[in-house]
């Protein structure tokens, strides 16, 4: 967040233009992407958001019917809890898990290429289908936790078939795909200069002192920078309830994440213009949250520069 | 590095995963030889039946071109309305009874009736009404007819020393008892058939439908609908799954839950999905009617459901529609074809073709189609028409609010009211 140098704004020569063009032509693949990808169907999915559109017909103007619904619409409180739920318990579980996990690598193992790989490979695999089988066999009526329980003479239920605890394994699911945020930490991790370390051990700082004191101040970039890509990436996770729910959010709307409610409507049930709507309202809330955390992150985030 | 955001697309393409059968082949246009577009939801051995139905039908017609798209049943769905928005769909589509109308009422399918080339003359007035709209329009042809009843499993009641039941004269408090007995011999009683299909028939025993008649809300009242619900909880302390055990076999294929694996005594299932499950559960397996109030199995409320409908688009050019319309009567007419898949989809609506496959069916297809056809001549409920628009989620309706109630989150009637209120807002 460097200081903006103010732009010098004198007339541009028939040189400058040139320049100027070839510039544009550069990034036209980029640019075509952008308005053809990104900004195109956005506009479009506002508009669509205050129609009443069924995907067979043509879209109908209704103005802010979509957003009115939404507030006596049950099942979207219901998409509203579960999502909340889900953001702000595995968030930071994961992010706790990633920076532990990154630190015990940080001691200089051997092999750590190995272990790195092996820590990284679930976040590969977390959204595949592979993962509903997986995940069924681990916590099924007669699946592996059960088993362990039983051994320890507990006798456990199905936990990704109860409504209670459904959503409770995929929070576990979510924690276990930390590789992307532990490879940024374990990256962070490396720039701490070891002479901080030193100056604390003689200081008579303990394991735990130069860890609160000196490893987590000049983390606080790379924990924020990870909070903000995770907290993102939740409010808009829909594979792994998808793939694990069938795509019903089952059992008893347990898992009915926002998205999936989202995909549900608009190709489950034909409200295009619904969905668009919720969609925007999932945009506000995303873009609030993270404006709250860049006004909170000058309280605690530290720049060493 | 945004890997959270690629999981996001990553999973997005999981969820269309489609599976694309037919190779490219150049598509001709108006050139006399047609190419059509096909679609149909997937499964392994319908995909190999429609491939083999296919060949024989290029093999007859060389100049036409079937270009066959299987997708299985949940992203079928949304991938046939991203084409349909898109102003491409297929010429050919297998269409549900749930959502014959949802596209015809706009105008997204053809009258199967103003197609030339497709011969209806073996099927009778029933049959046809389940692809038809309440003014008339044919919107799909059924390619199977089946019923939702009981399916027992013989060698489980044999073990249990539990005698069949007289299903002719049964009522709903003999299938408590039985399914409580099979449960004291430690298997699961009896399944609850949770959602439309079984509270239809109940329905009708109540003198009550599913929709009302312009299919614009629930056809029935809060009092019946906790009488069923009620229903459901008697059968619960009477032999009937736990709610854990609803909600596993609700995300595993039926050949994979506790009936299909040979645990539970009685389950209601479409009569064919009978010929798939016996052999998964290793069983010997019959129908049965469904109990009634009275003790009369023609006061039961059953009624004949038909499956996997062929329908046409209502935007195709004239020449693959033409070859489409071909292709529908050579599936639905042709003895040779209908093999293919023998039961498949249900018993097969033209008679004719019955008599030419039976010979060749298994003993328990033949069994089914006995049943059906004796179901047939004894139905003394009116065949219902497809399901207005918007009925496609109410299945998932009754799954959660009933799974609910199952575990106890709910009385009857605060589910009844609830699974109301949902219904007539689906439908509004």
């Amino acid at each position: 967040m460097g200081r903006r140098p103010t732009r010098d704004r004198r007339p541009l020569s028939a040189r400058d233009k040139k320049e100027e063009r070839a510039g544009f032509a550069f990034l036209s693949p980029w640019l075509v992407g952008l308005f053809v990808i990104t900004i195109g169907p956005m506009a479009a999915s506002l508009y669509l958001s205050f129609t009443d559109y069924s995907f067979l017909d043509s879209p109908e103007w209704i103005g802010l019917e979509n957003y009115q619904r939404l507030f006596s619409d049950t099942r979207f409180h219901q998409a509203i809890g579960v999502t909340f739920r889900y953001v702000i318990v595995s968030v930071p579980l994961q992010l706790v898990v990633a920076l532990l996990v990154a630190i015990v690598l940080d001691r200089g193992i051997r092999g750590l290429a190995l272990y790195r790989s092996a820590f990284y490979l679930p976040s590969l695999i977390g959204g595949s289908v592979a993962i509903a089988i997986l995940w069924r066999q681990i916590f099924g009526a007669d699946g592996l936790v059960n088993w362990a329980l039983a051994l320890i003479g507990i006798e456990g239920r199905s936990w990704i078939a109860n409504p209670d605890t459904a959503l409770g394994t995929l929070i576990v699911l979510n924690v276990w795909t930390f590789g992307a945020p532990m490879i940024i930490f374990l990256a962070g991790l490396r720039q701490i200069p070891a002479m901080y370390y030193e100056a604390a051990g003689v200081d008579g700082a303990g394991v735990l002192r130069r860890f609160w004191n000196v490893t987590v101040p000049i983390l606080t970039p790379i924990i924020f920078f990870n909070l903000i890509l995770q907290l993102i990436g939740a409010f808009q996770a829909f594979t792994q309830a998808f793939i694990i729910s069938g795509g019903s959010g089952a059992p008893s709307d347990s898992t009915l994440f926002y998205t999936l409610y989202l995909y549900m409507e608009g190709f489950g049930n034909f409200s295009m213009g619904y969905a668009s709507a919720m969609a925007w309202v999932l945009v506000v809330i995303i873009g609030a949250f993270t404006l709250i955390n860049f006004i909170a992150s000058k309280y605690w985030v530290f720049y060493d520069d | 590095m945004y890997p959270t955001r690629r999981h996001v697309l990553t999973g997005g393409t999981a969820a269309a995963l489609v599976a694309t059968l037919a190779s490219c082949r150049s598509s001709g246009d108006s050139d006399g030889s047609p190419t059509v577009d096909y679609a149909w939801w997937s499964s392994p051995e319908n995909d190999a039946a429609i491939l083999a139905a296919i060949e024989k039908f290029e093999a007859d017609h060389p100049e036409v071109t079937l270009e066959g798209e299987a997708t299985p049943w949940d992203g079928y769905w949304d991938k046939l309305a991203t084409m349909s928005a898109g102003g491409n769909p297929p010429d050919l589509i297998q269409m549900s009874e749930r959502y014959l109308l949802e596209y015809g009422q706009r105008e997204a399918l053809a009258d199967l009736r103003s197609v030339d080339d497709i011969d209806l003359s073996n099927f009778d007035e029933e049959t046809l009404r389940l692809g038809e709209s309440s003014d008339g329009v044919l919107y799909g042809i059924p390619g199977g007819l089946s019923t939702f009843v009981l399916a027992a499993n013989v060698d489980l009641f044999a073990q249990a020393g539990v005698d069949l039941p007289d299903d002719t004269t049964w009522t709903w408090s003999d299938f408590y008892e039985i399914s409580a007995a099979l449960a004291d011999s430690g298997i699961v009683g009896a399944g609850y058939g949770i959602g439309i299909e079984s509270l239809h028939p109940w329905l009708r025993q109540h003198g009550e439908t599913m929709y009302n008649a312009d299919g614009t809300a629930a056809g029935f009242s809060v009092e019946v609908l906790t009488s069923y619900l009620e229903h459901l909880l008697t059968l619960q302390e009477n032999g009937g799954p736990t709610a854990d055990q609803v909600s596993e076999d609700a995300a595993v294929p039926a050949e994979a839950g506790l009936f299909g694996t040979g645990e539970q005594g009685m389950d209601w299932a479409y009569s064919s999905t009978l010929g798939d499950l016996a052999p998964a559960a290793d069983a010997e397996m019959r129908l049965l009617c469904i109990p009634s109030q009275t003790g009369k199995a023609a006061e039961a409320g059953m009624y004949l459901k038909g499956s996997a409908f062929h329908s046409l688009s209502a935007h195709s050019d004239p020449e693959p529609q033409a070859a489409a319309g071909q292709f529908i009567d050579f599936m639905i007419n042709s003895a040779d074809i209908v093999q293919e898949f023998g039961m498949f989809f249900g018993v097969p609506p033209n008679p004719d073709v019955v008599d030419a496959i039976a010979p060749d069916l298994t003993p328990m297809d033949q069994h089914v189609l006995e049943f059906v056809d004796e179901l047939r001549e004894n139905l003394t409920t009116d065949t219902p028409g497809p399901s207005p628009s918007g009925a496609g989620n109410v299945q998932g309706i009754f799954e959660r609010d009933v799974l609910d109630m199952l575990y106890g989150r709910g009385t009857a009637s605060e589910t009844a009211e609830k699974i109301l209120e949902a219904v007539n807002n689906e439908l509004g």
